[in-house]
């Protein structure tokens, strides 16, 4: 999704303990990383590589 | 404190992982506190190549990653494995991962040892493999001696 940078930029990003998320320009939240922690594992390779 | 974190990172590559290839730490853009930040990370958390950063916007790091905002409204992301999200930032993360961590989980961080040699765990890792070695090869050699 953030690949996409052209359509919707993201304009900040910030950080959990084991997660991040990703301000689009257009309002929409993208998060990644560890799912226990806000993370969306289908944005992220985590769904099948956790730190447990 | 930033060329001194500088000289430390530069110390560390060089004694510490002198066979990692291309990979290098320089990042004249981050400011001090970002660069102790990295500092506290394990290698392969930091680990990157300049060139890979277009423009640094904000940089926000987890226990365990970072993910940069470039300037064209892209981000990426880097550091353990289980943290990017691309997969091109996965293949690379792990190839850090065995590259630079996972000698640190058995052996200690040899980065930390530049601040502190007692932390250094290659030391007695070094040791006792020679110690080993060392037995077997005389346990070799006396199993060859002509017995009297």
């Amino acid at each position: 999704m953030l690949s996409a940078a052209r359509q919707n930029p993201v304009t900040a990003i910030q950080s959990s303990s084991h997660a991040f998320a990703a301000l689009l320009k257009d309002g929409s939240v993208t998060t990644w990383g560890n799912k226990d922690y806000g993370g969306d594992p289908w944005n992220s390779w985590n769904s099948w590589f956790s730190m447990g | 404190m930033f060329q001194a974190a500088a000289r430390n990172y530069d110390l560390t590559l060089k004694i510490g992982y002198p066979r990692l290839p291309i990979i290098h730490m320089d990042y004249p853009q981050l400011s001090p506190l970002q660069m102790e930040i990295l500092s506290e990370k394990p290698p392969c958390f930091y680990l990157r190549r300049q060139e890979q950063v277009r423009g640094l916007v904000q940089i926000q790091s987890s226990c365990c990653a970072f993910a940069a905002l470039q300037e064209d409204g892209s981000v990426i992301s880097w550091g353990h494995p289980s943290m990017p999200q691309k997969m091109a930032e996965f293949a690379e993360s792990m190839i850090l991962f065995f590259l630079a961590d996972f000698p640190h989980l058995f052996l200690g961080n040899p980065w930390k040892s530049t601040r502190n040699p007692l932390e250094n765990r290659w030391i007695p890792g070094g040791l006792c493999f020679v110690f080993f070695w060392g037995g077997s090869w005389i346990s070799k050699i006396q199993g060859q001696r002509p017995k009297d």
